[in-house]
């Protein structure tokens, strides 16, 4: 998949996520801590791999094209 | 000291060859870098010496001679790691580009949390993530040009 992130937006979503993840699944625990993780993990896939699939339906992209 | 330079083998077989070419050519035109462009089929010699067994391959040679190669799937990313280290100081190593660093750093705070909270799933996952990273760094060449 094309990327459609930009470089800032890639280490926001990296940084929110682990911090999602860490206060979810580690620290609050129970069906509000999975939510919680659940939603970390996705940012942080979706900034791992710099494609976000709703951007690329919505065909956004915060990613420069120079 | 010579320049860096692009070496791009590719068969007129091969379909993703001929997608990737314009993108090698594209990339190497945008960081200022000249690109051989080697038929394996006419030229298979040049293929055996440079120890070429698949196509697509990419060579990158760095200014002092040392080079990195790439075969098979070429990602946008992968090509653009290749020419900054064909155009940069040769120190031997393709620069840590963002998506490596990114895994890297990610893979190791989740691999923190899941220590410090005694969470194995997190630990795997993080342990996993910042192997990627490594795994997925270009392989140095261990056949060179000349």
């Amino acid at each position: 998949m094309k990327q459609n992130e930009a470089t800032w937006e890639r280490i926001t979503r990296v940084v929110i996520g682990v911090a999602l993840i860490g206060f979810g699944f580690a620290s609050l625990g129970g069906i509000g801590g999975a939510v919680l993780g659940a939603i970390g993990l996705v940012l942080l896939a979706t900034g791992v791999v710099g494609t976000c699939p709703i951007y690329a339906a919505l065909k956004f992209s915060t990613k420069p094209t120079t | 000291m010579t320049t860096g330079h692009l070496s791009y083998f590719w068969a007129p077989w091969c379909t993703r060859c001929t997608a990737v070419s314009p993108v090698v050519s594209s990339v190497a035109q945008s960081n200022d870098l000249t690109v051989e462009m080697i038929d394996v089929e006419q030229s298979p010699d040049e293929a055996r010496r440079r120890r070429v067994f698949g196509v697509p391959t990419i060579i990158a040679t760095a200014p002092d001679g040392s080079t990195y190669r790439r075969s098979g799937s070429l990602t946008d990313t992968d090509l653009q790691r290749l020419a900054d280290f064909a155009i940069g100081d040769g120190s031997g190593r393709p620069p840590i580009n963002l998506d490596e660093g990114l895994r890297l750093a990610a893979g190791v705070a989740l691999a923190g949390i899941g220590i410090v909270s005694s969470t194995i799933g997190l630990t795997a996952l993080g342990v996993l993530l910042a192997f990627a990273s490594v795994a997925n760094r270009l392989r140095r060449d261990r056949y060179p040009s000349s």
